[in-house]
C-alpha cells in the first residue's frame, strides 16, 4: 500500500483534483439546495443599479427560491382550492436598493374591477421594525404589525378607455375622503401595515408612494418587480441590512377566481438573506467544473498513454 | 369567524348571526303602503338628485321602484337568492327554513351571489308587465284578473345587516344612536362581499371610487328630526319614517309600532332571509296570497284583513292619513275627533290632519272675482 501511494505524484495529484471537484461540486449543491428546496432567497448583491424592469437579464443571474402556495383558510371568506399552486422569487440589492421578482403563472389575465370582475394581485409580507418578534405570517397580529407591499394588475392598466360620464358632479365619497383604492397611483403598488386580518391599512399615500413596481404578462405568467430603498426609518415598514436574513410571506389573487381580501392563496413564512460579497459563485462554478473535468481527462488520458507506453 | 345565538322577532325564533345581538338605543324605521303607491319614480329621483348624481354612480339607485312580480334591479336580485336557498318552510308564525347566515356555503358568512355590471343596467325592467294574460274580449272586474303591483325599495337598515356581517374590514357599521347603516368610505376597500351578502343588493359598486356605496337614511335629515328625501317627497304619501322598538316593548301612540305590532298590517320584506329589515310594507290587498307570503311572510292574511276593515278603524285610519302629511319625525301620535295629530320626540305638536277632509262649495259663478270656476269642491 505504501509504495504504491508513494509510486508516482501524478496519481497524489489526481486524488488532490478529484477531492477537490468532489468538494466544489458539494458547495455548489448546497448553495443551490439553499433556493432550491430550502427557506432563503439570497438577494444578490451587484454594484450598479437595481433592475426595475420585470424582463431585465439581470435576473437570470439571481437565484430562484420556488414557494407553493395554498388556499387562505384561517379566517372567512376563505377558499378551498385555486388554480395557483406556487409562484417563483428573485432578489437583487446593491446596499441602498433591493428588488424582488416575483413570477407566477396565472393562464388569465385579469385586470378589471367591474362588479362582478377582480384583478389579478400579488404580496409581499414582511415583518415591520415594530413588530417585537416573528409575526403570525397571516396577516401579522396586535404586538407584531406586518409589512405588506401589494401590486394589483387593475392599477397599472392603461388599455382602458375613459369612460364617457352621463354624470358631471365631482361627488365621490372614495376619492373626497382619500381613499387609498380610489385615488390614482403613481405605481401600482400599496404600502400597507396590519395586526391581523381585516385591519390592511395603507401608510403612504398615493402621491408619495417609495415603493416602485411593475408587472408584465408573458405568455401565461405574471411577472412583477417590487423595488425600494433598503433601510427605513418608519417603525411599521420593514428595513434591510446587507448581511441580514428577514421572514418573507408571500399571497397571489386570482381575479377570475374571485380572489379579494382574504379569499387568496398564502404561503407561510421564507426568508431573504442579503449577500455581502458580490459573489461571481453562480455562474464561475459550472466553468470550473468544467475546466477541472476536461483536465481530469486530459490526465487521465496521459497516464493510459503512458502505461501503455511502458 | 363566530356563530353567536341572536333573537329575530320576524322569525319567530333565535338564529345564528356572526356578532352578537346590539340594537340600537333607537331603529330606523319606515312604512311603505304599497296599495297607494304608483311608481311615479318622485322618490327615485328625490334620491338620485341628493345622493347619486356623481360619476360612477350613473345605475346606482338607492331607492328604487320595481313592478312585480316581473320587475328587478338589480336584474333577477330576489328570485336568483331563492333559487340559491332552495324551498324554505314556516311553520305556523315561526320560519323553519335556514336564513341566509344558516344557508352560507363553506367558506363565506352568507349564502348570496354578485351580480353582474349589465344586471343594474335595465332599472326599470318588467314595468307593469302583469302576471297572467290578457284575453280578447276581456273587461275589467274587481278584483282584476291579470296583477301586478309596484314595490318601492331602500336599504332596510336591518337589525341582523349581512353586509356588515360580511365585510372581512369591519367597514360597515350600524350607528348606536339610530341604527342607521353605513360604509365607512375611507375604510372599505372595495372588496365587494357585502354586495354579495345583501340579499336585498342594496349596497352598490363604485366603479369610479372602486368602493361600495349604499343609502345613507338621509341621515344628515333624521339628525334634524326630519324623514328622509325619498319618504317627505311621495306624491302618494305612501311612506311614513319613525322609530321601532321590538315587540315585547311596542308603543301604541308610536305610529311605527302600531302599524307594525298592534295592528299587524305591515311587514318586512323577505323576513325569512334573516336580518330583520326594519322598512316595513302594507301588503297590495288584490295579490295572490302565495305570491305575498313568500315576500312578506305569514302575517300577510291577517295584515290584508285589518286594512280591508280600516274603513271602521278611526286610529287606523288616523295613522294612515299622516303618511306624507309632515316633513318632521313622527315619534308619537294621537287621533281625537276625526283628526290625527303626530308629535315630536320632545311631544310637540308637528301636524293635525282631519281624516275626513271637510267639503266646502263654491259658487260656480265668483261675483268678486268675476270668474266661472269649473271646479266648485
Amino acid at each position: 500500500m505504501k509504495g504504491r501511494s508513494c509510486r508516482s505524484g501524478l496519481s497524489q495529484n489526481f486524488n488532490k483534483i478529484v477531492t477537490s471537484l468532489i468538494l466544489s461540486i458539494m458547495l455548489s449543491l448546497l448553495a443551490n439546495y439553499a433556493s432550491a428546496q430550502g427557506l432563503v432567497v439570497m438577494a444578490k448583491k451587484i454594484s450598479g443599479e437595481v433592475p426595475s424592469d420585470p424582463g431585465d437579464s439581470m435576473w437570470r443571474n439571481a437565484p430562484a427560491l420556488s414557494i407553493p402556495l395554498a388556499p387562505q383558510v384561517m379566517a372567512k371568506p376563505r377558499i378551498y382550492d385555486s388554480k395557483i399552486k406556487e409562484l417563483k422569487v428573485r432578489a437583487i440589492h446593491n446596499t441602498r436598493d433591493i428588488a424582488f421578482l416575483v413570477e407566477w403563472e396565472d393562464p388569465t389575465e385579469d385586470a378589471s374591477i367591474d362588479i362582478d370582475k377582480f384583478s389579478d394581485a400579488v404580496a409581499l409580507e414582511f415583518p415591520s421594525q415594530a413588530s417585537k418578534e416573528k409575526p403570525h405570517f397571516a396577516m401579522g397580529d396586535r404586538e407584531n404589525p406586518i409589512n405588506i407591499w401589494f401590486w394589483r394588475a387593475s392599477w397599472q392598466r392603461t388599455d382602458e378607455r375613459e369612460r364617457l360620464y352621463a354624470m358631471v358632479d365631482e361627488f365621490a365619497g372614495g376619492l373626497q375622503v382619500g381613499n387609498p383604492v380610489s385615488v390614482k397611483r403613481t405605481y401600482p403598488v400599496e404600502n400597507l401595515i396590519a395586526e391581523g386580518f381585516g385591519s390592511a391599512t395603507d401608510i403612504k399615500k398615493a402621491d408619495n408612494q417609495d415603493i416602485m413596481a411593475k408587472g408584465i404578462r408573458d405568455g401565461k405568467k405574471w411577472f412583477v418587480v417590487f423595488k425600494r430603498s433598503l433601510s427605513s426609518s418608519d417603525k411599521f415598514e420593514v428595513s434591510f441590512k446587507e448581511g441580514g436574513v428577514i421572514p418573507v410571506a408571500f399571497a397571489v389573487w386570482d381575479g377570475s377566481e374571485g380572489h379579494r381580501g382574504g379569499r387568496k392563496v398564502v404561503s407561510t413564512w421564507y426568508y431573504v438573506g442579503l449577500e455581502t460579497e458580490e459573489r461571481t459563485g453562480t455562474y464561475v462554478y459550472p466553468v470550473i467544473a468544467f475546466l477541472v473535468t476536461g483536465v481530469i481527462m486530459a490526465v487521465v488520458v496521459i497516464a493510459i498513454r503512458k502505461r501503455r507506453g511502458a | 369567524m363566530a356563530r353567536i345565538k341572536v333573537r329575530n322577532w320576524q322569525i319567530g325564533r333565535d338564529m345564528y348571526y356572526p356578532y352578537e345581538e346590539v340594537r340600537p338605543e333607537r331603529q330606523f324605521a319606515a312604512i311603505f303602503d304599497i296599495n297607494k303607491c304608483i311608481a311615479c319614480q318622485t322618490c327615485t329621483m328625490a334620491c338620485k338628485q341628493t345622493w347619486t348624481t356623481g360619476k360612477g354612480q350613473e345605475f346606482m339607485f338607492w331607492n328604487n321602484v320595481e313592478s312585480k312580480p316581473y320587475g328587478f334591479y338589480p336584474l333577477a336580485w330576489d328570485v336568483k337568492l331563492l333559487e340559491l336557498l332552495g324551498p324554505q318552510k314556516w311553520e305556523g308564525k315561526k320560519y323553519a327554513g335556514k336564513t341566509i347566515f344558516e344557508a352560507a356555503p363553506k367558506g363565506s358568512v352568507t349564502q348570496g351571489y354578485l351580480p353582474e355590471e349589465e344586471d343594474y343596467s335595465y332599472p326599470n325592467v318588467g314595468e307593469d308587465e302583469p302576471y297572467g294574460e290578457v284575453k280578447n274580449g276581456d273587461y275589467i272586474t274587481l278584483p282584476h284578473r291579470v296583477w301586478h303591483f309596484y314595490l318601492p325599495r331602500i336599504c332596510n337598515h336591518c337589525t341582523y345587516p349581512a353586509c356588515l356581517a360580511a365585510c372581512p374590514r369591519k367597514a360597515i357599521y350600524k350607528r348606536p344612536e339610530d341604527g342607521i347603516v353605513l360604509v365607512d368610505q375611507s375604510r372599505c376597500r372595495g372588496y365587494k362581499e357585502c354586495i354579495r351578502a345583501c340579499p336585498y343588493k342594496k349596497v352598490f359598486f363604485n366603479r369610479t371610487t372602486k368602493i361600495s356605496e349604499k343609502c345613507i337614511g338621509c341621515y344628515p335629515l333624521v339628525e334634524k328630526g326630519e324623514q328622509t328625501q325619498c319618504i317627505r317627497t311621495c306624491i302618494g304619501r305612501i311612506r311614513l319614517n319613525g322609530w321601532i322598538h321590538t315587540p315585547d316593548k311596542a308603543d301604541p301612540s308610536n305610529p311605527i309600532d302600531y302599524l307594525v305590532h298592534i295592528k299587524k298590517v305591515a311587514l318586512p320584506l323577505f323576513p325569512q332571509f334573516g336580518l330583520e329589515p326594519n322598512v316595513y310594507y302594507i301588503p297590495p290587498i288584490h295579490v295572490p296570497i302565495p305570491y305575498l307570503k313568500q315576500l312578506f311572510g305569514p302575517g300577510v292574511e291577517d295584515a290584508i284583513k285589518v286594512y280591508r276593515n280600516a274603513h271602521n278603524d278611526v286610529t287606523l285610519l288616523g295613522v294612515l292619513t299622516l303618511f306624507g302629511s309632515t316633513e318632521f319625525w313622527v315619534s308619537r301620535f294621537s287621533v281625537k275627533n276625526g283628526v290625527a295629530t303626530g308629535y315630536d320626540a320632545k311631544g310637540k305638536s308637528l301636524v293635525s290632519v282631519p281624516i275626513k277632509e271637510p267639503v266646502y262649495i263654491r259658487p260656480f259663478y265668483d261675483e268678486k272675482l268675476d270668474v266661472y270656476r269649473h271646479n266648485i269642491t
